[in-house]
């Protein structure tokens, strides 16, 4: 049977040997889990065993696109890295736009597993079937930016895509990630900690095979269509999302009475109009760019041209950035967010995480639970603009014993520290969440709390709650009250579905903007698409019980890692504090509506109510009987 | 050697008047956001085996991120073209202007590649011949997706050649007249001063 969409093909290549191995990908497990995310928790399910040090070479780091990747079904440039995360000490795993994803598909590959440990740094560089692994003693140390251009010399190619880590990622750094086409990150989990940890300083990928599809003139006639979907559906957000990205949500928030300020203290930044979208895009964005096969371009390419900062370049700058290094550390300075963002793209931070563990430095140093001597001089008054600079740097070089601090993330510094700063920590399960209050959103602070790699504001599509008329909300989950952001009602049945949604969009490897605009978007497009290029017959019934396959197997990963029930709640502060000012002052999450969610979620999850495990009937019911077996036998079973 | 090719069906064409009138695809360099939607389409839906490859696309963006770059390159279809050098005759030019291959011709020798001053034709190893854009019978896919995907921006545009002339001549002006602008407020502040 000739194959389309997928590649067909299992890279495996052993960094201890310096040996590789292609292998071909199960038929079953394109079926059942589609791709990217789906492959990827799967075989590091298989492979790497309860207990397994995050940063030794048991670890396994997996690289995984979809069938779509490499294809002008929209958005689909996309990639997922996987492993056991250090972050989270659980399971783990980034998704990143940009080319490299395409580039890896066209050469060939579905999926690319790193096994074992480099003795000496080293790069990969695979041109379609030649594969070889090249000595980078030269660049190890070099900042990602530098690192692409070498690598891109050393190869003699400079359009070749290179994905690496910066001196973040090198320095096992738990904030740190992966990055590719100079500033694309997969962020999350610390995975340039992982690679750093195997000594794999960049895969460079050159790709001509390209992906066989089945139905080419009938894929052109669906993208088209839902395009023209997406313009008409969801016009105000095609549009301007087009022209600003996602700086543009820190006036929304902002407005919304969202915006986290001062480590999630307050919800409503005085000085937000300062780093907003107005004066971003006035001074500084010169144009605007696109990962592949996009029909948004939301990534604003700037430059700062006069003053201390002038030759700073950076693209994609996100609303992490230009809101987490100004309202989340009280700083209202745009530059220094735009450096820092620009920063974290060179060292391999990832934004949300560096960001975060810097205002949770921020807060202890103003509750006196760190001093300056904790600091190494460090002044972390709110507002301080130069030392949130100084903080990332420090952070991705591990310099001094401040650096040394920061780079463990927020919780694992808080637990270092104790007297205290663990409240000041904003994290589940080990990750820091994206930048939207739980308190004034609930089904989005629900999400955060149950997402399987940790606080994660894009494992669900919580977005809804305020999007959605309540016609619509009762059309789809049952309940007009789950329109309501401040309420309770329908948000479990909310996250339920739009996670397994959210699963399916990173498992054939879509952006999740695309989706944002129209219910009929994501019920419609994924299994359309996936009829076109794979030339078998999707329907939307199948695409959703994947979805839900993949939760559960990241659900059993880290049941067997340990973590369960207790570990699907939002930080103390949450349920504690009210939000104290702004428009939403006094909104609150208490703790008993957020149980009655978790069971209402639970329940359709498949999930055992009092320990959080899977349970055996849905992991049968889901064809999972070798997990449900594995559980079994670990006593992990709910 | 220039004979009107056979494929070209009047129908699909926007300029059906048969004047010679110069096609080309018009890219405003500064407004491509490197999508690759253009190679995608052009490759999936003219390399024949549906495959979605840059390598087998008409079209190529090539990109440079630290300047932030990116630049479609394709024929541009030269009223003399270089490629012309042809020995098999296989390259021809209709009477719009319009430069084809016969795929019938080519004999895999590679000279119009060489001699291309923008490396707007490619090798096709598996079929050991040339190709190179030929404007889609005058209704290039490139150009359609790009205005479906990114309609504020008009990266790609099917023109008549002046209209393209125009609107960069529109451009051109609008930053002139603003620097003469500028200058006149700066020369009545002095004169003020």
């Amino acid at each position: 049977m000739e194959l389309y969409g997928w590649a067909g093909k299992i890279l495996r290549v052993d960094l201890s040997k310096e040996t590789f191995k292609t292998q071909p990908l199960p038929t079953d497990m394109m079926t059942s889990l589609i791709g990217g995310r789906g492959f990827n928790s799967k075989i590091l399910y298989d492979e790497v065993a309860p207990g397994t040090d995050p940063l030794g070479p048991d670890n396994k780091l997996i690289f995984g696109t979809g069938p779509v990747t490499g294809t002008i079904v929209s958005t689909s440039g996309r990639f997922t890295v996987t492993a056991k995360s250090p972050t989270t000490d659980a399971f783990g795993d980034a998704n990143a736009g940009g080319h490299w994803g395409g580039e890896l598909k066209w050469a060939g590959y579905d999926v690319i597993v790193f096994e074992g440990a480099a003795k000496k740094p080293v790069f990969l560089w695979i041109d379609d079937d030649q594969i070889e692994l090249r000595n980078a003693e030269h660049i190890w140390g070099l900042d990602y930016f530098k690192t692409t251009e070498e690598v891109q010399k050393d190869v003699g190619d400079m359009d070749i895509s290179v994905a690496g880590i910066g001196p973040a990622g090198e320095r096992l750094v738990y904030t740190s990630c992966v990055m590719n086409e100079y500033t694309r990150a997969a962020a999350k989990c610390g995975m340039g900690a992982v690679m750093g940890s195997k000594r794999l300083k960049a895969i460079a990928v050159r790709g001509t095979k390209g992906v066989k599809v089945a139905k080419p003139g009938e894929l052109f006639k669906i993208v088209e269509e839902y395009i023209e979907i997406l313009k008409r559906e969801d016009r105000w957000f095609y549009e301007n999302f087009s022209k600003y990205g996602t700086p543009m949500f820190v006036d929304q928030y902002q407005q919304l009475g969202a915006l986290p300020t001062r480590n999630w203290r307050e919800t409503c930044y005085e000085e937000a109009e300062k780093v907003g979208v107005g004066p971003f895009y006035k001074k500084y964005v010169k144009k605007k760019r696109a990962c592949q096969s996009c029909p948004y371009h939301c990534s604003p390419y700037f430059t700062i041209d006069e003053g201390r900062f002038a030759g700073t370049w950076d693209d994609g700058t996100e609303y992490e950035a230009t809101g987490g290094f100004s309202s989340k550390v009280g700083c209202g300075d745009l530059e220094v967010a735009l450096v820092g963002g620009a920063w974290c793209d060179k060292f391999g931070l990832d934004y949300i995480n560096c960001a975060d563990t810097i205002a949770w430095a921020f807060e202890c140093y103003n509750e006196g639970i760190l001093t300056k001597e904790d600091t190494d001089g460090l002044d972390l008054k709110w507002g301080n603009a130069d030392a949130v600079l100084e903080c990332i740097r420090r952070m991705a070089y591990k310099e001094g014993k401040f650096g040394e601090l920061l780079a463990l993330g927020s919780r694992k510094a808080g637990r270092k520290v104790g007297k205290g700063a663990e409240y000041y920590s904003i994290t589940i399960k080990g990750q820091q969440m994206g930048m939207m209050d739980p308190r004034v959103f609930h089904a989005w602070g629900f999400a955060y709390g149950v997402s399987t790699r940790g606080g994660d504001h894009l494992r669900s599509h919580a977005v809804c709650e305020y999007m959605f008329t309540p016609e619509e909300m009762e059309k789809y989950v049952g309940s007009r009250k789950a329109a309501d952001r401040f309420g309770f009602e329908g948000k479990g049945k909310l996250i339920f579905w739009t996670e397994n949604i959210r699963a399916l969009n990173d498992s054939i490897e879509n952006c999740k903007y695309f989706f944002r605009g129209s219910p009929r978007l994501w019920t419609e497009y994924p299994h359309k698409v996936l009829s076109a290029v794979t030339g078998l017959d999707w329907t939307y019934e199948m695409t959703f019980a994947a979805g839900q396959r993949i939760n559960l197997i990241e659900r059993a990963y880290n049941a067997r890692e340990g973590l369960g029930r207790k570990d699907d709640y939002l930080p103390e502060r949450f349920y504690k504090e009210l939000v104290p000012t702004g428009p939403t002052k006094g909104a609150s999450f208490p703790r008993e509506q957020y149980d009655k969610i978790l069971d209402e979620y639970y329940e359709m999850r498949g999930v055992d109510k009092k320990t959080g495990y899977p349970k055996k009937e849905k992991l049968l019911e889901l064809g999972l009987a070798d997990i449900a077996a594995d559980l079994e036998k670990r006593r992990k079973l709910g | 050697m220039k004979q009107r090719a056979k494929s070209f069906k009047d129908a699909d064409d926007p300029y059906r008047s048969g004047e010679r009138m110069g096609h080309f695809i018009g890219i405003a360099y500064d407004k491509c956001c490197g999508c690759k939607l253009c190679e995608l389409s052009c490759s999936m839906l003219r390399s024949g085996k549906g495959i979605s490859s840059p390598a087998l696309s008409r079209i190529r963006v090539l990109r440079r991120e630290p300047q932030g770059l990116d630049i479609p390159m394709v024929c541009l279809h030269c009223e003399d073209p270089p490629c012309m050098v042809c020995p098999a005759d296989a390259m021809s030019q209709d009477q719009r202007g319009v430069v084809m291959i016969n795929d019938d011709k080519c004999i895999g020798c590679k000279q119009c590649l060489l001699a291309c001053p923008f490396g707007a034709i490619s090798f096709n190893p598996e079929k050991g011949k040339v190709f190179k854009c030929d404007l889609c019978n005058g209704a290039p896919l490139c150009v359609r997706i790009c205005n479906v995907a990114h309609p504020a921006d008009k990266v790609l545009t099917y023109q008549k050649p002046e209209m393209f002339e125009k609107s960069i001549r529109t451009r051109a002006f609008e930053r002139i007249a603003n620097s003469v602008m500028q200058s006149r407020v700066e020369l009545a502040s002095k004169v003020k001063g």
